[in-house]
């Protein structure tokens, strides 16, 4: 009988353990999250910049602007943190949104006096460094996001995953144009 | 340096008798011209400096020799008989015995001649460079890099060839140094741990890095652990493997550090590290894995504020001017130093590229 006790007890601190690492590595996630949000942020606030010495001079253009400005607000909108439907469709937001100021900055190559405006220019680096912090913050994200998901979705990381309300959550993936291998033919023609 | 020449008398054969330097590698491009106009006329000066230096050699080795030749008449004049020639013999001995410090005080004019050759020619050399000053001795101590807790613990600094300059926007600085203990066995005799021998680098970048951020040497997982409990940076876990396998990332910013370890600087960071390690000796390699105190290491690194600097461990005694031998043309001294500079540049590169 004493045996049992013991064996439940060592099981009950081994659960325990368990259900902290998981939940340190939920928080670790929300960092993470929060470091792409705090980055996401500084670059939606610098696009509005962009667009207006754009709509200066990319007058065929007015449709992606519109669609950009449309995403933006979108992606400003709130979200929970806590619910992995909502992140997703949040960081899904934020790839449509990378993947047309992607695009409005290649077309920006074919105005020429807009590539030579110095605001643009100060805009555009100022983009480009919250770009590559975006990248690295994805990178935190996704590493502490597999941590998790190791952890809820391996047994019996499932069954206490499941109890304390952890479920596995969604990587931040770059979007599936960035993803397609670039054809020299379709840049050149 | 050897005694025969000094002996037989051929020190001086090929005085005067110069080569002219020709451009046979790519980054010796452009250095004829320069060489020509900023090298080659010192040439005749340390020409007849080199002679005059081995002609002070030749008198010192000439002295050791009466020395010992002097033993054996005056062991017989004054103990006559075999005694005597026994005390030639230990004249002998002595000089065998106390072969380092007799070679020290034979060979001492040129080692200040070659020091001479650091500060005067090599400094020239190096402004090749867009302007590298040289020092030959050190001004500065790795002490001053004390604050990023990456120094081992050590008793005496031994540093020198310090270069200063700016290397494609970056100001930079480094020096060669080892850091020593020195410890006394049972028997009360001394010997010597190497903590550190290799090169020290610092590069200063216009732009902050975020954070602070530390690579360390992989020891292990228990070490990693003890390491990791130490410091008060939090663990970064990286993507690569085989850079995982390398180093261990300590940060205050987990996305500052991704920043800087971007996977094409990772891949450049370990590649380095394996070229470094391919390029140790059969036996100092397997030394290097049985002792982590030998080089074969990875550069060790640290970024805060503008500054990147590291602790680069490293076999060649880079630096050095070729010996008194032949005539001081400079030509074989100019290919060696560029050819180093030219392998710490590429080393540079991979560095700099961090902040890219």
């Amino acid at each position: 009988m004493e045996i049992l006790v013991i064996v439940f007890i060592i099981f009950l601190v081994a659960c325990y353990f368990w259900y902290v690492s998981i939940i340190a590595r939920k928080n670790k996630a929300l960092e993470g999250l929060s470091g792409i949000d705090v980055q996401l942020k500084k670059r939606s606030d610098l696009i509005p910049n962009v667009l207006v010495i754009a709509q200066k001079y990319m007058d065929h253009e007015k449709e992606l602007i519109n669609e950009v400005t449309r995403l933006r607000t979108q992606f400003e909108s709130d979200y929970n943190p806590k619910d992995s439907e909502q992140v997703k469709g949040h960081l899904k937001s934020a790839q449509k949104l990378d993947s047309l100021m992607g695009k409005l900055m290649v077309n920006m190559e074919a105005y020429p006096e807009l590539k030579s405006d110095q605001t643009l220019i100060k805009a555009q680096e100022a983009y480009l460094d919250v770009e590559s912090n975006i990248s690295a913050a994805r990178r935190f994200y996704n590493a502490a996001v597999t941590k998790v998901n190791n952890s809820v979705q391996i047994f019996p990381g499932n069954i206490i995953g499941a109890l304390a309300g952890v479920t596995a959550l969604p990587f931040y993936e770059i979007d599936e144009a960035s993803m397609k291998p670039v054809l020299a033919t379709d840049i050149l023609k | 340096m050897d005694y025969m020449p000094f002996i037989k008398g051929t020190y001086r054969n090929n005085a005067f008798n110069f080569s002219e330097f020709e451009e046979s590698e790519d980054h010796e491009k452009g250095f004829k011209t320069y060489y020509d106009a900023e090298i080659k006329p010192l040439v005749n000066r340390f020409e007849e400096e080199r002679l005059a230096i081995l002609d002070e050699v030749a008198k010192r080795v000439r002295t050791v020799l009466a020395l010992v030749a002097l033993a054996f008449p005056a062991g017989w004049w004054i103990f006559g008989g075999v005694e005597g020639f026994l005390s030639g013999i230990f004249a002998i001995i002595a000089v065998l015995q106390f072969n380092n410090d007799v070679r020290k005080w034979v060979f001492q004019p040129s080692r200040r001649y070659q020091d001479k050759i650091k500060d005067e020619v090599f400094s020239g050399i190096l402004k090749f460079y867009g302007g590298f000053q040289f020092n030959a001795s050190c001004p500065t101590s790795i002490e001053k890099w004390s604050h990023t807790g990456m120094i081992p613990q050590y008793k005496v600094e031994v540093s020198e060839d310090h270069i200063q300059g700016e290397y494609q926007d970056v100001a930079l600085e480094l020096f060669q140094c080892s850091l020593i203990t020195p410890k006394t066995d049972k028997d009360g005799k001394r010997y010597y741990i190497t903590e550190f021998y290799g090169l020290v680098i610092s590069l200063k970048f216009e732009k902050n890095f975020q954070g602070k951020t530390i690579l360390a040497n992989d020891k292990g997982k228990v070490f990693n652990f003890v390491q990791g409990m130490a410091k008060n940076e939090e663990r970064v876990e990286l993507e690569s493997p085989e850079f995982e396998e390398l180093y261990e990332v300590y940060s205050t910013d987990q996305i500052g550090a991704r920043k800087i370890l971007t996977p094409a600087f990772m891949e450049k960071l370990t590649k380095l590290a394996k070229d470094m390690r391919d390029d140790l000796p059969p036996l100092i390699e397997t030394l290097s894995k049985l002792s982590k105190k030998l080089p074969g290491r990875p550069p060790l690194c640290h970024f805060e504020g503008n500054e990147m600097f590291v602790m680069l461990p490293y076999l060649g005694d880079a630096f050095e001017p070729m010996g008194l031998d032949k005539p001081k043309d400079f030509v074989q001294d100019s290919k060696k130093l560029l050819r180093e500079i030219k392998d710490i540049c590429d080393i540079i590169d991979v560095l700099k590229s961090s902040s890219d």
